[in-house]
């Protein structure tokens, strides 16, 4: 059959295009004009704070210096902040690579203001980080792919890595931006590996860093680590030089302590809070009978009182850090007795799983607002702008845990076979591809067990944003591949690494 | 004549009208107190003095006093034209006074004036007669049954005029000189530091110049009560307190959700037990987490917390507070508005929402101590008197039998004789429910309430999860089962289909 002549021209003038610009430039080119225009053209698009920044600026040197700055929590974005001008007794309160993020922003703005912190400069270098990341993405599924399948890659993924409820959070303090980037970067270079775009050395720092970044960014992110440690195991065998094999084992060594690291380093204070609510919130929110519940963990039956009470009330019964709450209830429980509890109920795990899933396709947090106050919208107002495929998916994806499992198996089928032949061929760089979207898919589950085993269904929508970014990088992996016909068509052939 | 009769009879409706109706009692209307006006020149903040005017504070909220606190900087002219009393707070002793707003009101200012710091104003020091000298010496300071050992001194004053009434003594080795003095509407104290013996001193003074001659009485508070606590413990210190004669006070912690658990339930029958051994239940104020309430209403979920307890028969009396709930506008109003009667703790946590420096001042209003305080300065425990002012000694709840031993024969070995608090006039007052104290007995909605309760054994059955409606529960079970049944037979045939593709396929190529 004859192909339309319009379906040849659009095939001429990519491939005139391509001579100039490759899918993941244009993708990057397109995702950067968009994220400046709303990040740093009026009115200027950003995070409203919740209440969580004040320990992230107060440890890093950073202050409240807006007169009512209480009246902008949730409903408005707030720019400009004071830096510290006297010896600041909060330091160190707070460990995570987000804080190091902050103090680079804070020295080169301290280059230009001493006084006053503008969050556009952290905003400059998160989209820069963003650049290379998307480039590095988009470039590991479209290199040597045919044109027209690329570009359409392309502009797919500028509705992706544009959307602003993910660039709305460069302009903030949560930590989520850095997950984002980090963990674009981390699954572009094990896909570049895989590929085998750049040099295999190259590629390897980057995963390394991305993924100390990602695990260290978040208390909650301290298994991503572990997870990585783990299903990266393969990518030592990706070359047979000795060299290549000891960095790559230590890299994953050292991802390993640092997800350790980080569970052990997380400050008690928050500790009490999630753990208060993982029983609270979680265990006796889903147990029929909470009294029995609390005695099968030796806890005092009258506790069942605070079932489905949040520590966020403002005047409640017993202070979170009280001592009587330290001796006889948190001593009681932790992350392993959590789990054991769910493991052996799985009715009430599965429960409180599909209570998760109602929240895990959310990227936008609903009750912050993304614009300064004096532009004049309504409290708790959020843009509409370029956010067609986080509304889409918000509206549309199924909310059902039953789902998310359908989905494992869809994209673990998807990639098999190829795997399977990888495996035939003898050929270890091939292998590599489904272990990292295992490695991913692990990731995003582990945001939404830590959730739950660690603050019951409280913050829902916030503690499960690696679920979605994880999601969302696999998902467009396969769409991707998919597009680009390959998930099966290009067969491994046998090993002839260096 | 006729005129007459008619005023007659408008007098005796008057009067009726006042037996029938007796006056609401809200939190007291700040009309019907005393007001003081502190001023001070520093808080003292590092030094000996941090602390002291809150110290002073809440003295004078045990004497039923309305406090106002401004310091020198922050006076505005003509304010203490509003006040007939006044108290003045030297905390520095570092910079020369200069000129202020405050000291040129203070010249023409004719009401009662209490002086504390080394430098007392010329208006004292010629009216009480001030010989000041300025020494630097270790002196022990001595009041009433109470000595506090080797105080460091920087002046001393003493005074030769008839009619002044001196108090306390600070003894330099063979010298004594008083520790305070007053006459009249007029009174000075060289110093007054937070948690020491000078804090008790200053409540001796206080209550002549406030002109207050009421007898003072002692509790016994108990704090630390959760609805989780050890609620049998709780029991059986009733009952040993009981048998011991001794009256006492819990301030519980509310509950402002799942009232209706068989958790809620155990709490209150506990609190019925403790009412039925002469102990009276006051509400603690609930923790405050946090300032930003989100649309949470404070007074409808203390007014829950009461009208649940009511309805138990358990009757509170008043309400146990960290003295900034009074200088709080949204927590007096919202939190403590039902109370007439107070125990005030020293603040452990400041957290306000809409601070004021205006105290609210309640008709009942108690001194909360520390017993080991007392007992630090006590010469010998059987001289001890009771102090100028209402008093709560105050304890943490215990946490095992070992600790609760223990107290009880440090309660037995005491010489405080505790007071019953309902023997006091106590109401508290919601939308539905009237809870008052009469001569030792509690009234419930105009009712005596019989306190008799017995220890009663609450079941845990209670619904914990609504069951959700369900509609045409047996025909989806149906159809599920016709589903799964036709997925079943689907995959087998399909797999069927699959085994004899394979083959075909295989028979055709790989011959």
């Amino acid at each position: 059959m004859a192909k339309a002549p319009w379906f040849k021209k659009l095939g001429d003038w990519m491939k005139i295009l391509s001579r100039y610009v490759s899918p993941s430039l244009l993708a990057t080119s397109l995702v950067l004009l968009i994220t400046v225009f709303v990040l740093f053209v009026p009115p200027y698009v950003g995070m409203a704070d919740n209440g969580d920044y004040f320990r992230i600026l107060y440890s890093n040197g950073l202050y409240f210096n807006t007169p009512d700055y209480d009246s902008l929590y949730f409903g408005y974005f707030n720019k400009e902040f004071g830096i510290f001008q006297y010896f600041n007794e909060n330091a160190s309160m707070y460990t995570s690579s987000q804080a190091l993020l902050i103090r680079v922003s804070i020295w080169i703005n301290q280059l230009f203001n001493q006084q006053v912190f503008d969050i556009r400069v952290q905003a400059v270098l998160l989209t820069l980080m963003y650049t290379g990341a998307v480039y590095l993405f988009v470039e590991a599924l479209t290199w040597r792919m045919k044109p027209k399948y690329g570009y359409i890659v392309a502009v797919l993924a500028v509705f992706l890595f544009a959307d602003t409820a993910y660039t709305a959070f460069f302009n903030s303090f949560f930590g989520e931006s850095i997950v984002w980037i980090m963990l674009t970067y981390l699954f572009a270079s094990g896909l570049l590996l895989f590929r085998k775009r750049y040099s295999d050395y190259g590629m390897m720092v980057i995963f390394f860093i991305s993924g100390l970044l990602l695990t260290t960014s978040k208390q909650q992110n301290a298994p991503v680590g572990i997870i990585i440690a783990v299903m990266g195991i393969i990518l030592i065998f990706v070359r047979k030089q000795r060299s290549f094999r000891l960095m790559m084992a230590s890299s994953l060594a050292l991802l390993m302590i640092a997800g350790i690291a980080t569970y052990v380093l997380i400050p008690k204070e928050f500790v009490n809070v999630n753990k208060y609510h993982a029983m609270t919130r979680g265990i006796l929110m889903q147990s029929e009978d909470p009294e029995k519940t609390l005695e099968s963990f030796g806890i005092n039956r009258q506790y069942a009182i605070l079932r489905g009470t949040i520590h966020y009330e403002p005047y409640t019964t017993v202070d979170v850090n009280s001592q009587i709450l330290e001796d006889s209830f948190y001593n009681h429980y932790g992350f392993v007795s959590i789990l054991s509890y769910y493991l052996a109920h799985p009715d009430q795990a599965g429960k409180i799983m599909n209570l998760a899933a109602k929240s895990a396709f959310t990227i936008r947090p609903p009750a912050m607002g993304n614009y300064e106050k004096s532009v004049g919208k309504p409290f708790g107002a959020q843009t509409k702008f370029f956010s067609v495929y986080s509304q889409l998916k918000r509206a549309l994806a199924p909310k059902t845990f039953g789902f998310i499992i359908i989905w494992m198996l869809v994209i673990i089928g998807l990639y098999a076979p190829h795997f399977v032949a990888a495996i035939k061929a003898k050929h270890v760089r091939s292998m590599t591809r489904l272990p990292l979207m295992l490695m991913m898919m692990f990731m995003g589950l582990s945001g939404i067990f830590v959730s739950i085993i660690g603050a019951g269904d409280a913050d829902l929508a916030k503690h499960e944003f690696l679920f979605t970014a994880a999601f969302d990088l696999v998902t467009f992996a396969a769409v991707a591949d998919a597009i680009c016909r390959n998930l099966w068509q290009n067969k491994p052939e046998a090993d002839h690494e260096p | 004549m006729r005129r007459n009769f008619h005023i007659c009879i408008g007098l005796l409706v008057l009067l009726m009208s006042g037996v029938i109706y007796p006056a609401s009692v809200q939190a007291a209307t700040p009309s019907s107190f005393d007001s003081v006006l502190i001023v001070y020149d520093s808080l003292g903040i590092g030094s000996r003095q941090e602390g002291n005017v809150e110290a002073l504070k809440r003295l004078l909220a045990a004497f039923q006093v309305q406090v106002t606190t401004e310091s020198i900087d922050s006076y505005k002219p003509g304010m203490l034209a509003n006040y007939s009393k006044l108290i003045e707070v030297h905390n520095r002793s570092d910079l020369a006074e200069e000129d202020s707003e405050y000291l040129t009101d203070l010249q023409s200012y004719q009401g009662d004036f209490l002086y504390i710091g080394g430098m007392p104003r010329d208006k004292l020091v010629r009216s009480l007669g001030l010989q000041i000298q300025e020494v630097e010496k270790i002196a022990d300071l001595t009041i009433g049954p109470f000595v506090e050992k080797s105080i460091r001194l920087r002046t001393v004053f003493d005074s030769e005029q008839p009619g002044v009434r001196k108090y306390g003594a600070l003894q330099l080795q063979n010298v004594s000189y008083p520790y305070g003095i007053q006459q009249g509407a007029l009174a000075y104290v060289p110093f007054m530091e937070k948690d020491t013996l000078s804090e008790i001193a200053l409540s001796y003074i206080l209550k002549d110049w406030l002109r207050q001659a009421q007898d003072s009485h002692n509790y016994l508070v108990f704090k630390e009560i959760y609805p989780f606590s050890d609620l049998s413990l709780l029991e059986r210190m009733s009952d040993e307190l009981y048998d011991a004669g001794i009256p006492f006070i819990v301030s519980v912690h509310p509950v402002f959700s799942n009232t209706d658990y068989p958790a809620m339930k155990r709490y209150i029958n506990s609190l019925k037990y403790v009412q039925s051994r002469h102990g009276t239940v006051l509400v603690e104020a609930p923790f405050v987490a946090t300032i930003r309430d989100d649309g949470r209403d404070l007074y409808r979920q203390m007014e829950h917390f009461i009208d649940v307890l009511a309805a138990e028969g358990v009757v509170p009396l008043g309400m146990g507070a960290d003295m900034f709930w009074t200088y709080d506008d949204y927590f007096s109003a919202e939190g403590m508005a039902f109370f007439d009667s107070v125990v005030l703790f020293p603040d452990t946590r400041q957290i306000y929402k809409a601070k004021r420096n205006r105290s609210e001042a309640f008709s009942s209003s108690v001194y909360s101590v520390d017993p080991l305080f007392i007992q630090r300065y006590l010469l010998d425990r059987h001289l001890f008197e009771s102090l100028p002012m209402d008093t709560a000694f105050t304890l943490d709840f215990v946490h095992d039998d070992s600790e609760l031993d223990h107290l009880m024969q440090g309660l037995k070995d005491s010489w405080i004789r505790f007071e019953d608090y309902k023997k006091g006039d106590h109401r508290v007052k919601t939308a539905n429910n009237e809870l008052t104290s009469e001569r030792g007995l509690l009234v419930l909605n105009g009712v005596s309430l019989g306190t008799q309760a017995s220890h009663v054994e609450t079941s845990s059955d209670y619904e914990y999860k609504q069951q959700e409606k369900k509609s045409f529960e047996t025909w989806f079970t149906v159809q599920n089962k016709i589903f799964i049944i036709i997925i079943l037979i689907t995959l087998f045939v399909f797999s069927g289909f699959l085994i004899i593709g394979y083959r075909m396929y295989k028979r055709k190529f790989y011959k």
